[in-house]
């Protein structure tokens, strides 16, 4: 009980609300104990389940004496599993084709052939994306002040449509999540996906031009261990930031120990198709090989000489002459020139990119080190390539603060030192990094233009106080026949597939903060590792960030929490609500889990069945006659349908609802992936985003561009979270705004427009069109009295206003955005 | 049901059934029930709804409200206090303010030659002059002083409000912005309901139509025509369902819908008011943004007077001025600005002290933080949160001045005060204790005032 001593003596100041309660035991919470063998329960109605996960179920219903609801109708089936898996809702022929499927082949047959058709379909991948988007606060900006753009997110957002497609197992999403870079590339059409995942850690809001730069860390590192602990261990671990967690075994040291490693993995500008890159790289190589093969290499000439340091404190971060120096990271095509290389080449010694093609991009990063020096001096040539300093991973580099920390270099065929002044941020930590491409004039954090004329030759990097070092005169290489280049080559090269990831550093242990303030650290520093409560789970980071070494502790059989809060997540999204209602929370102040046997059953078969691929378990929920049962009201002895005896009627999500709109009246463009559409807005001022229009391009919700600042409307009033933090649990608000935007949003009259044009325009009778157009909607057949009710609301002599008339008034039932 | 779900405003589903009962139909007639029982204070609040102008972008307290003769006597010469970092560094020597101070009414209020109208109203202001803000960057600054907190996701004031005292209008919003055109930096999640209900949100008025999002003007005939037919269907389907508490609550948001856009032309029509009240306010007055934000306060009034719980107004878009930021060529900057207000602020306290309205509404001018004694360049000034001004006027408030700062201006020195007391003292002012305002989330217990805050008794009345 070290941890509970260790509390008692930290002292603490208690939260709001919390009072001065007792701590309960962390060995007695069920989230903490290991997953069980359970074995299935007995049933008295052996008739009734189709899986295992229904006698869990349904022993629980009869313990509490609740019939099962008898099971829905087909129909209703059939639009409840297009958006359960898909999103979106079936066509009317689908619906038919069900119906008579089970007409046919009887309901278990019927409903494994659509559920299997439905998980094949790419539909499939995104709407379980967009799921996922909300755990790690997806957005395409870092908000706050000028919502600096975050390019290149989309390709995350796509990585995620394809995992789930592919259906990956947990375990290798997981692990790509937290260390993708440290994995083999794992290559899809010649691009790593591995590396993509790591998109997310970026993902979160950040400050335009903070006074303090230790303090904006201490922030943004807040949202992301609390984002890390929420998405994938339920725990509120960001809680621990200034004092050890009240209900939770999470200490400080523990909070710690997660910045010290997320601290230690700085930025990484890089691009996702570089197999791609560096097949034609190798192309060019053999070509220049060829070349150089037949032309004897001259004598070499002398190393060309470095000013005398003597008398000054220069500490030599990296010498590029001949090879890579140590800790530095280098991606990209480049070419170590050493002496002897230099005059076939026609390069003096360095580190170059460009000499093969210009087109091919490189990017460096040195090792982290603290900032004691006045100077960065850096010994550069080239064009169209950049250094960035990146002090305490803080990447909005801005005037007025921080503009001096971004050098273009911009000197073809001349050697220069550029200074970069530090010595105001001495003491705290910093890596430089070089890249070939300009970054763009707007605020985007990625915001790297590459270009066909890059090229960087690099010599030195010091780290230095005194005067300014004077230009280089270095003799001009002699006169060589030189490969010329391969255009025909060079024209093969694709565009990079830019987006920002993270890298590896010789990462550091910090110091535990007092009361969370980066200004006050305590003597004692917080080892890099998993938490402290689960002694067999946590192998320290040997060297390194220690990201891998937290994956792996994730992943261990034994960690408790892991699969039981994913297979949680999977369950609410199927059924509405977890078995843990807090999907994010498996903590003390979580709810209980209502079947916490079948939570750990589904886990078992999860590891030892499915191979922690995620389609089986979504096949086995959808196939079991618990998810079957009609919507019918809950029995009043439970009210909130805690036991499952009905299936719970639920609203349609905000994406869902656009989405069916857009599917229903044809008008959907199901094109997966690619850049995000800009969305409409009024905000005048700054640096605004282009205005979208409003139909989105018809394109479904998830590739709506999500910056912070301008939320799309429609999918906000809706209950589309704000990407602050993990929201595995989106709330449901029932509000009249809601009613309005069905009603007026120009997006919705729009889509009513176009709708009701293009049935005006179309042959067959009227009442013939009215019941198509209802059925397309609600996914069944009018009846004799709606179809009287429609033709009513249509009036006589119908034009195309009357039939969007209609179009809206479908959009806005009830029914149209309840799944039942 | 999860406990997340709610409805708007709190309804009974008693009520509902019996509003069902008369039939959609009944709507354009717009026979208005009882409202529905705001949530109780914790005692007898003092005020019973708040507008608040919000300035963004930090107004100089140096040159408005907080004179300080020791700049003028450094002028020119280096700050003689340690200089924090500031957002620009490219500090300059001492500035002192262009605009002379005189002190108006019983109270003695200095106020500055920014506004004139307004210091006719001095003995309705009590002045705070010892505010501080944790932060000296304009959206994490507009974050702690609308939310209480430096990051996205708080509540606002504003839902705070709302969320524990309810709605009294039942056809308007209890949390209204009206839109100057510049939206503060932050975004709208300054006035989001955070982790509240989303019920709790500012609803946003813009000066173009519609002004309200979605809200179009009336009910048209055919739109009533529309809204019949739901009714049925959507009845048939709540009854076939067995009448779920969220469809019946969804169908009556259409009905709550339907009299927002009854309610909104009344609202925003101003044919009504007096020749001498469209003057009063500025409503002709030759500078085009004094126009716009006297229609802002105007409109204020008229959410007042149907007592909606929470008005927020931003700034106009003055011509190419960057809201009260005055980095550079501040004369300029703070001159139009405060042209831009101070006639409409001034008619706006007038006319709702005539109404009665001012002893039950509290109006605040707040800012996110002050600007720097020293000069930014050789005309502007910097940010500044270690000591600034905001004022209250009306219902339970002292007119007075409270606090200060130190001989430069630069620190508050005498009582100063963070966010979370202004905030505990604006809660108290409505009858709520800020420490027993609390909302479940996320694993915690939540409060405007996070940990902190202690109540100004002093500016009470």
């Amino acid at each position: 009980m070290k941890f509970w001593m260790a509390l008692l003596l930290m002292g603490t100041s208690l939260m709001a609300g919390w009072g001065r309660a007792e701590r309960p035991d962390p060995a007695g919470h069920w989230a903490y104990l290991p997953v069980s063998a359970v074995t299935v329960p007995e049933v008295r109605d052996k008739a009734w389940p189709r899986s295992a996960v229904d006698a869990f179920l349904l022993a629980k219903m009869e313990a509490e004496g609740l019939p099962p609801a008898p099971d829905a109708e087909p129909g209703d089936l059939c639009r409840r599993a297009f958006f359960v898996l898909t999103g979106l809702p079936p066509q009317p022929e689908q619906v038919l084709a069900f119906e008579q499927a089970v007409a046919k082949t009887g309901m278990d047959a019927a409903l494994a052939g659509l559920v299997d058709g439905l998980l094949a379909s790419q539909h499939f991948g995104e709407t379980w994306a967009q799921h996922w988007m909300d755990v790690v606060r997806y957005a395409d900006g870092k908000g706050s002040e000028y919502d600096y753009p975050i390019s290149g997110a989309w390709r995350y957002r796509d990585y995620l449509v394809r995992a789930w497609n592919a259906d990956l197992p947990y375990d290798q999403f997981l692990r790509e999540h937290l260390s993708g870079d440290l994995l083999p590339p794992r290559l899809v059409e010649q691009r790593n996906e591995a590396l993509l995942a790591t998109n997310w850690w970026h993902l979160g809001e950040a400050v335009n031009s903070p006074v303090d730069l230790a303090q904006d860390e201490a922030e943004r590192m807040e949202n992301t261990i609390d984002t890390l602990g929420k998405a994938f261990q339920g725990l509120t671990i960001s809680c621990a930031r200034c004092h050890d967690h009240k209900l939770d075994p999470v200490s400080m040291r523990d909070y710690y120990a997660l910045y010290g490693m997320i601290a230690g993995s700085p930025l990484r500008r890089t691009w996702a198709n570089d197999a791609a890159l560096q097949a034609v790289a190798d192309e060019l190589r053999a070509s220049r090989s060829a070349f150089e093969a037949s032309h004897s290499p001259p004598a070499p000439g002398p190393l060309p000489s470095l000013p005398a340091t003597e008398g000054q404190r220069v500490r030599v971060l990296g010498d590029f002459a001949g090879k890579p120096p140590a800790g530095w990271l280098v991606e990209g095509t480049v070419d170590f020139i050493p002496p002897e290389n230099a005059i076939p080449r026609g390069v003096q010694p360095g580190l170059w990119s460009g000499l093969l093609s210009r087109k091919l991009p490189a990017w460096l990063r040195s090792p982290a080190f603290t900032i004691e020096h006045n100077y960065i001096d850096i010994l550069a040539t080239g064009e169209e390539s950049m250094i960035q300093v990146i002090i305490d991973n803080y990447l909005l580099i801005k005037e007025p603060l921080y503009g001096a920390l971004k050098v273009e270099i911009k000197s073809p065929g001349t050697w220069r030192w550029h200074r970069i002044p530090v010595g105001r941020w001495k003491g705290q930590r910093c890596v430089i990094e070089l890249h070939t491409g300009k970054t763009l004039p707007s605020r985007d954090v990625l915001g790297v233009e590459d270009k066909a004329s890059s090229q960087l030759g690099l010599r030195a990097v010091w780290l230095t106080d005194g005067p300014a070092w004077p230009a280089p005169a270095w003799d001009p290489l002699p006169a060589f026949p030189r490969w010329p280049g391969d255009p025909t080559l060079e024209a093969k090269i694709p565009a990079a597939e830019r987006f920002l990831g993270i890298s590896e550093t010789e990462a550091w242990d910090v110091a535990v903060m007092k009361r969370g303030d980066p200004h006050k650290p305590l003597t004692q520093k917080a080892a890099r590792r998993y938490l402290d409560y689960f002694p067999a789970l946590h192998q320290p980071a040997a060297s390194g960030s220690g990201r891998r070494e937290l994956a792996e502790a994730i992943l261990a059989k034994d960690n408790p929490l892991t699969l039981r809060v994913y297979i949680n997540r999977l369950w609410h999204y199927v059924f509405g609500r977890g078995i843990v209602a807090t999907t994010d929370n498996f903590g003390h102040l979580g709810t209980p889990p209502s079947h916490p046997a079948a939570l750990d059953f589904l886990v078992r078969q999860f590891q030892e069945k499915h191979h922690l691929r995620t389609k089986a378990v979504l096949r086995e929920l959808l196939l079991s006659r618990l998810w079957r049962q009609a919507a019918l009201p809950p029995p009043p002895s439970d009210p909130d349908n805690k036991w499952l005896s009905v299936f719970p009627l639920r609203r349609l999500g905000a994406e869902s609802i656009r989405d069916s709109i857009l599917a229903v009246s044809d008008n959907l463009d199901p094109t997966l992936g690619g850049p995000p559409v800009p969305v409409p807005h009024e905000i005048i001022g700054e640096l605004v985003p282009p205005n979208g229009p409003v139909d989105g391009q018809c394109r479904r919700s998830l590739y709506l561009e999500r910056r912070r600042n301008f939320p799309q409307r429609f999918l906000a009033i809706f209950d589309r979270p704000p990407p602050q933090a993990t929201k595995g649990n989106r709330d449901i608000t029932n509000v009249p705004a809601q009613a309005l935007a069905l009603l007026n949003d120009p997006f919705v009259i729009d889509q009513a427009r176009r709708w009701g044009v293009r049935v005006s325009g179309a042959p067959g009778p009227v009442e013939e069109r009215l019941g198509r157009m209802h059925f397309q909607a609600l996914g069944r057949p009018a009846t004799g009295e709606e179809k009287a009710d429609l033709r009513a609301l249509l009036g006589d002599d119908p034009q195309a206003d009357d039939w969007a008339l209609i179009a809206l008034s479908l959009f806005n039932q009830k029914e149209f955005i309840y799944v039942h | 049901m999860s406990t997340n779900t709610t409805s708007f405003p709190p309804w009974s589903r008693r009520t509902f059934l019996q509003r069902a009962a008369l039939g959609i139909g009944g709507l354009a007639g717009l026979a208005l029930q009882t409202p529905p029982a705001p949530a109780s204070a914790h005692f007898r609040p003092r005020a019973r709804r708040v507008i608040w102008l919000y300035m963004d972008g930090g107004v100089s307290h140096l040159d408005s409200f907080d004179p300080k003769p020791r700049l003028t006597e450094l002028a020119g010469k280096p700050f003689p206090l340690k200089i924090e970092a500031t957002q620009f560094d490219n500090n300059g020597p001492v500035l002192p303010s262009p605009w002379s101070f005189a002190q108006y009414g019983q109270t003695g209020l200095t106020v500055s030659g920014l506004f004139p109208h307004l210091s006719t109203c001095a003995d309705e202001i009590c002045l705070l002059r010892s505010m501080t803000n944790p932060s000296p960057v304009h959206a994490v600054g507009n974050f702690w002083m609308n939310t209480g907190w430096g990051v996205a996701g708080r509540p606002s004031a504003g839902s705070w409000i709302s969320y524990a005292l309810g709605s009294a209008n039942q056809n308007l919003p209890a949390f209204v912005v009206l839109n100057g055109g510049l939206l503060p930096v932050g975004g709208m999640e300054i006035f989001k309901s955070g982790f509240l209900p989303a019920a709790w949100s500012a609803s946003f008025v813009e000066k173009t139509a519609p002004a309200f999002d979605n809200v179009l003007p009336g009910l048209a005939p055919q739109q009533a025509r529309l809204l019949r037919h739901l009714h049925r269907t959507d009845s048939t389907f709540s009854a076939r369902l067995g009448h779920p508490a969220s469809i019946e609550g969804a169908i009556a948001n259409y009905e709550l819908a339907a009299r927002l856009q009854t309610a909104v032309p009344d609202l925003l029509d101003l044919s009504g008011e007096s020749a001498a009240t469209r003057q009063a306010y500025g409503l002709e007055a030759p500078f085009a943004y004094t126009r716009d934000y006297a229609r802002q306060c105007l409109l204020a009034r008229r959410l007042a007077e149907r007592d909606v719980r929470f008005i927020a107004l931003t700034m106009p878009m003055t011509r190419g001025q960057d809201r009260w930021d005055g980095h550079s060529g501040l004369k300029v900057n703070h001159g139009e600005n405060a042209l831009t207000v101070d006639q409409p602020i001034a008619a706006l306290l007038k006319d709702l002290r005539q109404r009665g309205l001012l002893d039950d509404t509290l109006v605040v001018f707040a800012t996110e933080f002050g600007r720097t004694p020293f000069t930014q360049g050789s005309d502007g000034r910097d940010h500044n949160p270690f000591g600034f001004s905001l004022w209250m006027a009306g219902a339970g408030v002292r007119p007075g001045t409270y606090g200060s700062t130190d001989e430069f201006g630069y620190r508050a020195e005498e009582n100063p005060l963070t966010i979370h007391d202004f905030h505990a003292t604006l809660l108290h002012l409505l009858g709520l204790d800020h420490e027993q305002l609390t909302y479940h989330h996320g694993g915690r217990d939540y409060r405007l005032t996070d940990v902190e805050g202690s109540i100004v008794k002093a500016v009470l009345a």
